[in-house]
């Protein structure tokens, strides 16, 4: 099993990845989900995944902070992650304090059926935190590194939910900005967006590279190109190619991925 | 079927005609037909049994009414006002009672030998207090029974006169019936007529010839012969003299003199007590010659003669109270309806008055209830819970369709259970020796609120924890997923963000709980120890341990001894109808929560 590939690297930035991957191999009961993934991701930059529809990018992005753990079926067949230099399936993981380090924020806008306020101080008070001034601070802080702070600095105690859907999912980013993660995943984040939702989102994400790692999964190209610094195309469970995503699109190595870009399968 | 819908014109396309499976009906409204109807029929039947219902206990306020003006027309309140002071006087001697057993407890725990008890209190100053005490108070006992005696053959009287009164209306409408030409003659009539022809043949008062004509008339008469216009006349006739007797045993009762022989004597009462407060008073001061030799049985005395004088004391107002008594006081509507609501008596078949007071049933029920969700909320919900939330695959194959299970058992196996192991087994444990310092250990009652109520709570847990885990399970796994994310345990997920999103759920599954509990009849019936009485809350815990009656105990047991259309059988549909009201508050209830509270996500 523990045959080394080189991992698909991209050549000339020098500083050292944040997440590693070598030879990856998960399973969903006896069916083989991701097969021998290798590939770094380095810090402070925003990396895509895309492919076809149930090609395992998903799945993949959920190892990062062992969602998949919720599944009872789910189990990894070989290979590691890992986050700063520490294997993230290693037995002594406190999957709480991995979460807290890899935020989250899924292709369906979920906030809590509580108020805008609550929400955002969830992660805190889960904590234990329960000074008012250090929430109201946290609350403030997140919501304008969100940049929603000015749509609904006025309706803090207001239900969540009366929210539109994309401050619903800017909403959901703030709530994970809250626990003060290195590391954001975003699952498909724009994909029950209208455009100019999408449009703030991708903005966001922008803004948000400067102080955290991204990583986020999306089938929508367009998008890949527009906001991510290198992009993974998979394919049947396979990491096909992983390129700067200027070079992935303009000039794909791998035929598959060429002609999964210019749309003719996928 | 399906050839027949093929059969179409080949000149017309194929959706110029419609499908038809039956009657020119196809499937799709065939079927809406069919569940409509049972639909239909459903609503027809709960329409069919809540009017029942009311009609049956419709009567109640009027004849409880008429009951209860009875109850003052006749003397009977009065005699009642009369008996508060005899039972206070009764509670004493019962206190000094007890003194005096607790006393020969002590002499006993002392060491003294029962020569020694016995001198002790057969010496001469204690008989006088313990002896005397109790002969003090004859001349009252008497006077009040024999007031209550004149006061009940009052109301008999006129009880019997009104059914003396109906009969004769019965009579009444049976002569017209017999008198208006389509009558035809039934069996039953052939025989009363027979009866009655010879019966009046011996009429000594009659001419002879008169009476054998009726002795011949009676024997003339056969299954098969034809009665005629003249028969009518004469059967009517005489069913009109038989009611004419009965008529004639009436005696009036006119309560306006006949209150008389019950009011009067008020001085000779008011002597009875005089006489009463000086006896009790030198009675009691005997007391302070006996040597009781015991700080707690003196101490005992003490409050004993505290209590005579409240009972001294109280006298005047009594005096008052049976002064301003007013008999042509009208009685309300209201208070018949007060009566009803929050009378503290459920008195039924008595020799003076029937009462109809729903405050001991409704407070054993509640009572009971409150036990029984105490126990199934945190077991039914955790349950729920865990099962839902914490449990692997395995655990929860295991526990749900066993917890689901118990609802299956039929309350009265669970009744049984409790009765023969869950109450013995309390009474049990309560005597242990090493329990002695709880508080109201050790309990009397083998069959008790408590027992009920524990048993009831195993039935409503299914119920709690079927709705509560449905609730639970509804909640979109994203918000799990979210909350989990951000680096909360299993367990803060579930307490702060899964339990309070599924809150509504929840509160309509206890509501819907205690909707099963209160109706519940068997476990009550055969646990909760039915006795009419309201609990005793004073006593703090203790009062859990106390029989009580339920409401719907006292509908299964009485229904069947009671006289249709009587008060009685009114009462009983009157605590249904009230019980129909709080099923209809809890379930509205439940389902309003859930309407206001789960607004949940899109």
């Amino acid at each position: 099993m523990a045959q080394t590939s080189t991992p698909i690297t991209t050549s000339e930035n020098s500083q050292p990845p944040i997440i590693e991957i070598r030879n990856f191999d998960f399973a969903y009961g006896d069916s083989q989900a991701l097969f021998d993934i290798n590939m770094d991701i380095k810090e402070k930059e925003v990396t895509a995944f895309i492919g076809p529809s149930g090609c395992g990018k998903s799945t993949f992005l959920r190892c990062f902070n062992r969602m998949n753990d919720l599944i009872d079926i789910a189990r990894i067949k070989g290979g590691e992650i890992k986050i700063s230099g520490v294997n993230i399936y290693d037995k002594d993981i406190d999957v709480i304090e991995l979460r807290k380090h890899v935020g989250m924020v899924f292709q369906k806008s979920n906030p809590f059926p509580k108020s805008i306020y609550d929400n955002i101080a969830y992660g805190l008070r889960i904590q234990g935190v329960k000074k008012k001034s250090t929430l109201d601070d946290v609350v403030e802080e997140c919501l304008r590194g969100a940049a929603l702070w000015d749509e609904v600095k006025d309706r803090l105690n207001e239900s969540a939910l009366g929210m539109s859907g994309g401050q619903q999912q800017r909403l959901c980013i703030a709530r994970a900005l809250a626990v003060r993660p290195k590391i954001l995943l975003m699952d498909e984040p724009c994909s029950a967006l209208d455009p100019i939702a999408t449009a703030k989102v991708e903005e966001l994400i922008h803004e948000l590279k400067k102080d955290y790692t991204i990583v986020i999964v999306t089938h929508n190209m367009q998008q890949a190109a527009r906001v991510s610094d290198r992009t993974a195309f998979f394919y049947l469970g396979k990491l096909i190619e992983f390129e700067n995503t200027d070079d992935i699109f303009m000039n794909p190595k791998n035929p598959q991925t060429e002609a999964y870009i210019s749309g003719r399968f996928g | 079927m399906a050839a027949s819908s093929k059969q179409t014109d080949p000149n017309k396309p194929a959706f110029s005609k419609r499908r038809a499976l039956f009657l020119g009906k196809d499937s799709d409204s065939i079927i809406k037909t069919f569940f409509g109807s049972n639909a239909m029929v459903a609503i027809v039947i709960l329409a069919l049994i809540t009017i029942f219902l009311f009609k049956e206990g419709a009567g109640f306020m009027g004849l409880y009414h008429k009951s209860l003006e009875e109850y003052r027309l006749s003397g009977l309140e009065y005699v009642d006002i009369l008996k508060e002071k005899r039972e206070d006087y009764t509670e004493l001697t019962r206190y000094l009672n007890d003194v005096k057993s607790d006393w020969i407890n002590e002499l006993k725990a002392s060491g003294s030998s029962q020569a020694e008890i016995s001198k002790a209190i057969f010496n001469p100053e204690a008989k006088a207090l313990f002896l005397g005490y109790m002969r003090a108070g004859s001349d009252l006992k008497k006077f009040v029974k024999t007031k209550m005696d004149v006061a009940i053959e009052i109301r008999d009287q006129h009880t019997t006169n009104e059914n003396l009164r109906e009969t004769v209306e019965n009579y009444t409408q049976r002569i017209a019936e017999i008198q208006s030409t389509s009558y035809t003659f039934s069996k039953e009539d052939r025989a009363k007529y027979t009866l009655l022809l010879r019966d009046h043949s011996r009429d000594n008062s009659l001419p002879s010839e008169e009476a054998q004509r009726f002795l011949k008339e009676a024997d003339s008469i056969t299954p098969e012969k034809a009665l005629d216009q003249a028969d009518r006349e004469t059967f009517a006739m005489l069913l009109g003299l038989e009611a004419e007797k009965i008529e004639a045993t009436i005696k009036p009762v006119d309560f306006n003199t006949t209150i008389k022989g019950v009011i009067d004597e008020q001085a000779r009462y008011a002597e009875i007590l005089d006489a009463l407060e000086v006896s009790l008073t030198e009675v009691v001061a005997t007391a302070d010659a006996v040597q009781f030799n015991s700080p707690a049985i003196e101490e005992r005395i003490a409050t004993f003669k505290e209590l005579n004088q409240k009972f001294f004391s109280n006298i005047d107002a009594h005096k008052a109270k049976l002064a301003n008594w007013d008999q042509s006081a009208p009685v309300s509507i209201f208070q018949a309806a007060s009566a009803f609501l929050t009378g503290k008596d459920w008195v039924t078949a008595s020799d003076q008055q029937d009462w109809y007071g729903l405050m001991p049933l409704l407070s054993g029920s509640l009572l009971i209830s409150a036990i029984a969700l105490v126990f199934a909320i945190p077991f039914g919900v955790g349950a729920a819970i865990y099962v839902n939330q914490i449990a692997g695959p395995a655990e929860r194959n295991f526990i749900k369709p066993y917890v689901e299970f118990i609802s299956a058992i039929p309350s009265v196996v669970i009744g049984f259970f409790g009765v023969v192991v869950f109450g013995e087994f309390i009474r049990w444990f309560s005597q242990l020796d090493g329990f002695q310092w709880v508080p109201f250990f050790p309990i009397q009652e083998r069959l008790n609120a408590f027992t009920a109520g524990c048993l009831l709570a195993l039935m409503a847990i299914p119920t709690i924890f079927t709705l509560a885990e449905d609730a639970i399970n509804n909640i979109p796994r994203h918000f799990k997923e979210a909350s989990l994310a951000m680096g909360a345990t299993p367990l803060q997920t579930t307490m702060r963000v899964i339990v309070p999103t599924a809150l509504s759920g929840i509160i309509s599954a206890i509501m819907l709980g205690f909707g099963r509990v209160i109706g519940e009849t068997m476990v009550v019936l055969l646990c909760a120890g039915n006795r009419i009485k309201i609990p005793d809350f004073t006593e703090g815990p203790g009062v859990f341990f106390e029989p009580v009656h339920t409401m719907t105990g006292i509908i299964a047991q009485e229904m069947g001894e009671v006289v249709q259309g009587s008060l009685h059988y009114r009462a009983l549909f009157m605590v249904g109808i009230v019980l129909f009201f709080i099923s209809l508050i809890i379930n509205y209830t439940a389902q309003w929560v859930v309407k206001r509270f789960s607004k949940l996500g899109d």
